[in-house]
């Protein structure tokens, strides 16, 4: 495919650059939050609602912010949203609200919304980033989903809340060692099935983001 | 000119901060609840599963009162005489059950509901079973035990009108008295222990505020 196509900027979120299973990034709320399905979906949401709306204001004003302070700027537009996400949920979805605790202010320092801000949305029209960001967080709510999913069914015999009358549970899966666990054999499985090889040499080239990252196209 | 192309940088980064403190004034005061103190359709419900749908329930009074685990958070008064509390207590997390517990008429507890459980999923939720909760059914003050010297009351529980006089306030509660005997969930102590708290202090707080 194309790697200059809208389509591409859409899709790349979910299998090739996703980014928690391939770029391992925000690892904190992908362990935490991941004891149910129903808290994964949430959290990616919130998270997808963040990450789009933070791309499109960043690739607006990205001929308007200086150079010098665009982290700064970055930020600022991030938290942002991150307080509108924590406002609203707090007024009509407060179950969900309650249960995502900490982590819901904690997707200010998400490093996926900041790098997607300084990798693709500062260099980049507007629609590419919006797409870009609608796909990443989707991408990163499949991958809490997949996360709750396991977790939730193996560790609680349940799957959204609802008993399965399984004839064995085990508890360590919705513990934090069940949570590294289950992350780890769901990284094994999306290497396996998009044919990847772990890098032999760890360097720009093995990166994800090496067609998107300016340090790379600089040499460094 | 030297000056100002020097501070368009921080009138960008002033410009922008602005803007999204302006946004989020205007969202808060769109969404913000303030849902102290009343007596929510979540509330309504729980009280209608203990008492049935006769007993009309009011918030009679707010005292904040608690022990180190615990605090009441809400006291209402049913117009049949009827007493129910709702409390925080600390199960694995720190205040991570919010208990509503109804009480009968002569102090005994009569229902216990989990408004709120930040407890862990498959473990400390389990706390919120019909067979665990019943092992509290018709627990009274007379199970705590009495005082060690004369000095020292019963009622450790002690109400406060400010949030400072409660961190004072907040002594020891009763020991678990030898004479009642429960089973924790298994795996899930804590939260056990948690709702265990909740129940002592609701039955001291209703000698608190029944008997006096």
């Amino acid at each position: 495919m194309d790697k200059k196509s809208n389509i591409y900027a859409l899709l790349k979120g979910f299998v090739v650059e996703n980014p928690t299973l391939v770029m391992l990034l925000g690892m904190c709320p992908t362990l935490a939050v991941t004891t149910m399905a129903s808290n994964g979906i949430g959290m990616g949401l919130a998270t997808t609602f963040v990450l789009l709306c933070s791309n499109i204001v960043i690739s607006a004003l990205r001929k308007v912010i200086p150079g010098t302070v665009r982290l700064p700027c970055f930020i600022v537009v991030i938290t942002t949203f991150v307080t509108l996400t924590d406002f609203i949920l707090k007024a009509y979805i407060p179950a969900l609200h309650s249960r995502l605790g900490i982590f819901l202010s904690l997707i200010a320092v998400n490093c996926i919304i900041l790098g997607r801000a300084e990798a693709f949305a500062s260099k980049n029209s507007l629609l590419r980033s919006a797409l870009d960001g609608l796909g990443m967080g989707l991408g990163f709510t499949c991958a809490l989903f997949a996360m709750g999913a396991v977790r939730e069914i193996l560790g609680s015999g349940q799957f959204f809340g609802i008993d399965l009358h399984l004839p064995l549970v085990f508890p360590i899966f919705v513990m934090p060692a069940g949570g590294f666990f289950t992350l780890g054999i769901i990284i094994a499985v999306v290497y396996k099935f998009t044919k990847r090889k772990p890098p032999a040499k760890v360097g720009c080239a093995a990166c994800p983001i090496a067609s998107d990252c300016i340090n790379c196209k600089e040499g460094g | 000119m030297k000056f100002i192309k020097k501070a368009i940088p921080a009138i960008t980064l002033l410009i922008i901060c602005a803007v999204s403190a302006l946004l989020l004034v205007f969202v808060h005061d769109l969404t913000a609840v303030d849902e102290a103190g009343n007596v929510t359709p979540e509330i309504k419900a729980a009280l209608a599963g203990i008492y049935g749908d006769t007993e009309e329930f009011t918030v009679y009074d707010t005292p904040l009162g608690g022990s180190e685990t615990a605090y009441v958070n809400m006291s209402l008064r049913g117009d049949g005489g009827d007493y129910a509390f709702i409390i925080v207590s600390n199960g694995y997390n720190k205040e991570g059950l919010t208990l509503l517990i109804g009480l009968d008429s002569a102090g005994a507890v009569k229902g216990i509901v989990t408004l709120e459980s930040s407890e862990t999923p498959g473990l400390g939720t389990k706390t919120d079973s019909p067979e665990f909760m019943g092992q509290f059914i018709g627990f009274t003050i007379d199970e705590v035990p009495a005082p060690v010297t004369p000095d020292e009351t019963v009622y450790k529980v002690r109400f406060a009108k400010s949030k400072e006089e409660l961190e004072a306030l907040k002594a020891s509660q009763p020991e678990v008295p030898a004479s009642f005997e429960w089973d924790a969930i298994t795996g899930a102590t804590l939260s056990s222990n948690g709702v265990f708290d909740a129940v002592k202090l609701a039955v001291t707080a209703y000698r608190e505020v029944h008997i006096g």
